[in-house]
């Protein structure tokens, strides 16, 4: 028995971390949404080539991530406690912080996926009006295509690098994080996507459903190395895991971020594949709920796990 | 010949009683707002009666030698000053809040201002020759502050000829609060 | 409660808060958020600061202090004084805190008097000449014994000289009888000589010690804790006999967690090992003691065995303990304690502490009892004073004949009865009457039989709201009070002078008495215009010289260290009495005699109280530095009783005594260090004044649970751990409320 008593009682520290609420939430959500959209479509390009026109729905869910990003972005601002020093991010580079690595990798994202954009939309007045527009991307589209997969993936494995890198909480200390967010961050984008999808072209429907399919199932895989591999780590790690086996969080990561999020999604794709049913939008909303639910989740939870163990009582 | 300064403090909880004077002399010293500390009190008592085990533990930030805090400062607001004490440079500071997730003893807090403070090793009175406020008032002189590469200094002294443990140095964070055993 | 109007008639008096009036004056107090020290702390290096050397009076041990003021004249910081001897640079948290004192918004700001049902802001001189024409209406019908001064700190000590110049003898102060008194008393029977305050213990050099209760490091009596560390860090070895596990306990070799209570049974038995086995020190016993053989023969049933009965602490380890103070005596010490009134058989208790001590022989040792030096500092040259009648003393004796000072329930009880001579008038000096002893719906009796009730306060406590006229007084941070000389191992005079202005329209107390002096025609008393001229004239005797002081703070001197192995004892029989003679013809057992003490009621607990580290009683409970840390009391409640009663760490109870007292919500903190049969209750908190606006209802207060008491018949002390509590759970509404109050 333990009796541990203290005197601090720090705003935001005390009882426990709770620096970062929605609004980093949401970054981490969008931000690796966008990744996933922006990898898919550079993909996209990579297998089907540029000549024929692009799906619609593929067009639209292009245009909307720089927007995404932007309002993700904004959220990010809106954290800030000094929102006066924010232009501090650009005037130094520093190797060691994840937080400068993701400052700087959106001065790349922006221009290739706009750059991408204008690839795509080539045919439409917006991009025509000013004829060497097109001209001048397209020689390039395969770089394009490349930049968009790579830092497509950059973005959203860093939103993962972001809070693994600290050691401090164990909870979010792990290797797994980051290739979990990517692959989150591409089902959250493949499900964003279906939702533009009118459904007149099945091929395309099918293919898709193939590849929430696959991703669903990457996912899965990723959830177990993730426990796993917290349950095979140091002491603090190992209970940090109580968080979601009986601790706190436990509804929130059963329910919402494997029932809702993968394992209902799942279900209904595989029903959708055997043609047992024709779920438009159900099936993406349901992984896009998911997909921010272990966002939340992993930001609060990781908050929470350095103190989880300690039972401390505040003197005051 | 050069010898790098290194500041460290060396604890001794046999001593100390937990009354937190410590505490009020740093936040008047160092202006600390009403609901914040930059050191504190813990006292952790193990066993069950009648069979107990105290100690009382002036806790701060640990001026680590690899500090994850600076690490993970996008900035360079978070920094390494003279004599490895790890310091904040207030006009870079974004309030981003990275080091107060990076940092495994929760030794820095958000100022009303919208920086991160913490702990200085009282740099302003170091530099004229002076102990921190905390070790200077402490009634029971269990708080010992000074150069550790320093052979005279009796922090070094200390260290040389009691055991000492530090904290979650598992971490890797090589942290400069030494408790005496 | 009717508020009546009050004339000259028997009770009338009724209570009224001092808001009505204040109210002007409080607004700020109202809804001024205290940002202390966030606006007002900065770095003793900052340009402009200045230090002003003088002493502490947080607690009564009077650590020397520099306090610093910024350059608006804002005092801004307090830190040890580096040569004062009491705080060798080194301050407790309280002394630190101190400007919380000072800068408290609730502060009284101006002298009241109650006018009819209301109080009216008046000028000192309307004030002042009321309280005089009081007194001499008072002291025309009755004499001047009719008058009472209860008092307590430093500052009281002008008004003592005013009183005594006015012919009335009658003092009293709750910190003799309620806290050192049956210390005191037994070792002046015991010695012949005072334990002192502060004490004469060399802490710091013994090789062995043995506390009883007193809790060290909760206890923030600054020197005995920079000693105590030092003891600890030298390696010396440590007993603690408490119920509770303080945190001296957790330092110690051995925890004696005792049944409360039963301590003589403990003390009895270690002597009877020291005797029995021949172990005690001889050569200090033959030459300076006597009654070897009767005490002997008294504790000859008081075995280890036995003892264990009594206190559950096993055999094996009172012998243990009893073989270590052999073998390291005479630097082995039994410390006294100091707040010793527990259970009405105190100064017997204290009595076996004194006797252990002399079989050690550590009086005049290292490690054991030092004999000090005093900074001689001559007198003011006043005429003598003029003879006091002594028909209250002669009563009080009667009742108590080794009080030292008149106990202020006695006091009390004979204002109460109306005995002869009548007390009609009582001037409280410092002193916070309604929670510092216990049945204070009697001290209100008490106050109705009052033609006067004067309360020179500088905080509007309950109390104020029974009184008269209500006199602001300054802080110790605003006024130079009287040289401060006490016994210590190096003689030094400290002085206390102000470092900031009189907030407000408060006046020192010296001005004060003399004021009030002056109004009763003791011109001849006051001949100094200013103290200034008073100190100086002092300080001149020693050939010092104010400016001195005030630039330096305090003046030490060299003197040979403060051991002797010829100490000389000031008993009739000249020797250390182990068999009391004194006490012997008083009809007092002459060798303390074991009784057990009374059992709990059956689901019900132990009320034992003390010390927080951060707090001075209630007078540092509004103090919005100190209450940052710590802002309410806990009641400590062991895990299993916890469990039965299913209370959970940090929730609100209420506790009822034994007499149906009922408490204020109160936070629990369930802890392993405590007994089961116990719980533990931190003094000063729980204020029911609303004026306090930091303390109002913040924890509960041990004064009103505290209804069952013994009286020390030597002394006439009260004890504190004779009541019993149980648990009340608390609706969650109230919890809520207590929560965010
Ligand atoms: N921080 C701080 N320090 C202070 C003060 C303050 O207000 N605040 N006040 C000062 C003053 S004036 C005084 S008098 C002293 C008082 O300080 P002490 O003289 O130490 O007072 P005690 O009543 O002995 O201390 C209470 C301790 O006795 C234990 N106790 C209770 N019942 C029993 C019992 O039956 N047997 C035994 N062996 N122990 C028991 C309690 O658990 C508690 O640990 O403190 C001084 N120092
Ligand atoms: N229930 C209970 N009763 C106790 C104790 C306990 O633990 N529990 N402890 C006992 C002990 S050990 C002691 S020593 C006594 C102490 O009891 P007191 O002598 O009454 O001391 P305090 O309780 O500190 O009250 C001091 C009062 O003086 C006021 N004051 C502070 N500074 C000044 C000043 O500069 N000038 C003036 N005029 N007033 C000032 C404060 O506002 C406060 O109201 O209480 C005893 N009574
Ligand atoms: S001041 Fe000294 S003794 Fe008191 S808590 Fe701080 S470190 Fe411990
Ligand atoms: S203790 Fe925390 S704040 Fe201090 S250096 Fe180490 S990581 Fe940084
Ligand atoms: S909050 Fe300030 S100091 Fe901390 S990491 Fe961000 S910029 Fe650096
Ligand atoms: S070293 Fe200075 S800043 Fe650090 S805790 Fe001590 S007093 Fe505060
Ligand atoms: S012990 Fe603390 S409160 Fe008492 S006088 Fe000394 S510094 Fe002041
Ligand atoms: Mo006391």
């Amino acid at each position: 028995m333990t009796e541990l008593t203290t005197t601090r009682h720090n705003p935001l520290i005390d009882p426990h971390l709770h620096i970062w609420g929605t609004d980093v939430t949401i970054y981490l959500f969008l931000g690796g949404m966008v990744g996933g959209i922006m990898v898919l479509t550079g993909l996209y390009y990579f297998v089907k080539g540029i000549n024929r026109e692009t799906p619609s729905f593929i067009r639209n869910s292009m245009l909307a991530s720089p927007v995404l990003l932007s309002i993700g972005m904004f959220f990010l601002f809106l954290d800030l406690e000094n929102k006066w020093h924010v232009y501090r991010f650009y005037l130094t580079f520093k190797v060691t912080s994840p937080m400068s690595w993701g400052s700087w990798i959106l001065i790349f994202v922006y221009p290739v996926s706009v750059a991408m954009i204008v690839l795509a939309n080539r045919g439409r007045w917006w991009v025509n009006w000013y004829p060497p527009a097109a001209r001048l991307v397209e020689p390039f589209w395969k770089l394009i295509a490349a930049g968009n997969v790579l830092f497509g993936a950059v973005l959203a494995l860093y939103t993962g690098i972001l809070l693994s890198a600290f050691t401090a909480r164990p909870f979010w200390n792990n290797g797994v994080l980051a290739p979990l967010f990517l692959i989150s961050g591409i089902s959250t984008g493949a499900a964003f996507m279906i939702l533009f999808h009118d459904g007149s072209s099945v091929r395309e429907k099918e293919e898709l459903g193939m590849i929430k399919l696959g991703l669903i199932t990457a996912e899965l895989i990723a959830l177990v190395l993730y426990i796993s591999s917290l349950l095979t780590s140091v002491a603090n790690q190992r209970e940090a895991v109580h968080l979601i086996m009986g601790g706190p969080y436990t509804a929130h990561f059963w329910v919402l971020v494997v029932g809702i999020g993968l394992v209902v999604p799942l279900l209904l794709q595989t029903l959708e594949a055997l043609h047992k049913l024709e779920s438009r939008f159900v099936m993406p909303l349901l992984v896009l709920v998911g997909g921010f639910a272990l966002r939340y989740l992993m930001v609060q939870g990781g908050q929470l796990s350095e103190t989880v163990a300690r039972l401390t009582e505040v003197l005051r | 010949m050069f010898r790098k300064v290194r500041y460290v403090m060396v604890i001794d909880t046999k001593k100390c009683v937990g009354c937190a004077a410590c505490v009020f002399a740093c936040k008047q010293e160092n202006n600390v707002p009403e609901g914040y500390c930059r050191d504190w009190i813990e006292q952790e008592v193990r066993g069950t009666f009648p069979v107990l085990t105290m100690e009382n533990r002036s806790q701060r930030c640990q001026h680590c030698d690899s500090p994850p805090c600076v690490y993970a400062c996008p900035t360079g607001a978070s920094h390494v000053g003279t004599g490895g004490i790890t310091l904040v440079y207030k006009d870079l500071c974004t309030g981003c809040k990275a080091c107060i997730a990076a940092c495994p003893y929760d030794a820095r807090y958000l100022h009303p201002d919208g920086y991160v403070d913490k702990c200085t090793f009282c740099e302003h009175r170091v530099k004229v020759g002076m102990q921190p406020a905390c070790v200077a008032v402490c009634p029971t002189n269990c708080l010992h502050f000074g150069d550790v590469n320093d052979p005279n200094s009796n922090v070094r002294k200390l260290l040389d000829t009691r055991r000492s443990h530090t904290q979650k140095s598992e971490l890797g964070t090589q942290p400069q609060l030494y408790w005496l055993d | 409660m009717a508020k009546k109007p009050h004339g000259n008639g028997l009770s009338r008096r009724s209570f009224l808060s001092l808001s009505a009036a204040l109210a002007a004056g409080t607004v700020a107090g109202n809804v001024l958020r205290w940002t202390q020290p966030a606006t007002a702390s900065a770095s003793i290096l900052d340009p402009g600061m200045t230090a002003t050397p003088s002493f502490c009076e947080v607690c009564f041990w009077k650590c020397g202090i520099d306090a610093w003021t910024n350059a608006q004249g804002k005092l801004v910081q307090i830190t040890g004084h580096a040569s004062h001897p009491l705080s060798n640079g080194r301050l407790c948290p309280r002394g630190t805190g101190g400007m919380g004192q000072l800068y408290d918004p609730d502060r009284i700001k101006q002298p009241m008097l109650r006018d009819g049902d209301t109080w009216r802001a008046v000028s000192w001189d309307e004030a002042l000449g009321f309280v005089a024409k009081r007194m001499e209406a008072i002291k025309a019908k009755w004499g001047p014994e009719s008058v009472a001064l209860v008092n307590h700190g430093h500052g009281a000590s002008f008004l003592q000289h005013m009183m005594k110049a006015w012919g009335a003898p009658v003092t009293s102060a709750p910190s003799w009888a309620q806290c050192r008194g049956p210390r005191d008393a037994a070792f002046q029977v015991t010695y012949g000589r005072p334990v002192g305050s502060p004490e004469f213990t060399d802490i710091e050099n013994a090789r062995f010690m043995v506390l009883v209760g007193s809790h060290l490091g909760e206890n923030m009596h600054n020197t005995q804790v920079q000693e105590f560390a030092r003891f600890v860090e030298r390696g010396g070895e440590l007993a603690v006999v408490d119920p509770r596990f303080s945190v001296a306990a957790g330092k110690a070799k051995w925890w004696l967690p005792i049944r409360p209570g039963t301590d003589l049974a403990l003390l009895l038995a270690w002597i009877r090992l020291l005797v029995t086995e021949g172990t005690y020190n001889k050569a200090f016993v033959e030459q300076h003691c006597t009654g070897l053989p009767e005490l002997t023969a008294a504790v000859s049933p008081y075995t280890p065995e036995w003892a264990y009965t009594q206190t559950g602490i096993e055999p094996d380890v009172i012998r243990e303990v009893a073989r270590r103070l052999a073998m390291n005596a005479p630097n082995a010490l039994v410390h006294p304690g100091r707040r010793t009134n527990w259970y009405g058989d105190d100064t017997q208790r204290a009595r076996a502490v004194a006797i252990l001590n002399a079989l050690l022989g550590n009086f005049g040792q290292r490690g054991g009892f030092w004999l000090g030096h005093r900074f001689s500092v001559g007198r003011y040259p006043y005429p003598a004073y003029p003879k006091a009648d002594e028909a209250f003393e002669a009563k009080m004796r009667k009742h108590f004949p080794l009080a030292e000072e008149t106990p202020t329930q006695y006091l009390r009880d004979h204002t109460l009865a109306g005995d002869d001579p009548p007390i009609k008038g009582w001037l409280v000096y410092g002193t916070d009457l309604l929670n510092n002893f216990p049945h204070k719906e009697k001290t209100i009796e008490a106050f109705k039989q009052l033609e006067l009730l004067v309360v020179v306060e500088t905080m509007p406590i309950e109390l104020t709201g029974w009184a008269d006229v209500v006199l602001p007084d300054t802080t110790y941070l605003e006024r130079f009070d009287d040289l401060h000389t006490p016994t210590w191992k190096v003689p030094y005079v400290a002085l206390r002078q102000p470092v900031v202005q009189p907030l407000y329209d408060s006046k020192p107390v010296w001005w004060i008495a003399r004021e009030l002096g002056l109004r009763l025609g003791l011109q001849k008393y006051f001949p100094w215009k200013n103290v200034e001229e008073y100190l100086d004239t002092r300080l001149r005797t020693a050939g010092l010289s104010l400016a001195d002081l005030k630039a330096k703070g305090v003046v030490t001197k060299d003197a040979p260290p403060p051991y002797t192995d010829r100490p000389t004892f000031h008993t009739r029989s000249g020797k250390v009495e182990l068999y009391s003679h004194t006490l012997a013809q008083l009809g007092f057992d002459a060798i303390p005699k074991y009784t057990p003490p009374a059992e709990p009621p059956p689901g019900f607990f132990r009320l034992l109280i003390g010390r927080v580290p951060v707090h001075s009683f209630g007078r540092t409970t509004n103090n919005r530095v100190l209450t940052e840390i710590m802002s309410e009391n806990h009641l400590w409640v062991n895990a299993v009783t916890a469990r039965d009663f299913g209370l959970t760490n940090g929730q609100y109870v209420r506790v009822v005594n034994q007499d149906g007292v009922q408490s204020d919500p109160v936070k629990v903190k369930v802890t392993q260090r405590i007994r089961p049969d116990s719980v533990f209750l931190p003094h000063g908190f729980g204020r029911q004044t609303p004026k306090l606006h930091q303390a109002y209802h913040k924890g509960t207060a041990d004064n009103d649970l505290i209804t069952r008491i013994v009286v020390d018949p030597i002394m006439g002390g009260t004890s504190t751990n004779t009541n019993f509590v149980t648990f009340i759970q608390e609706p969650r509404k109230r919890q809520a409320s207590a929560e965010d109050a």
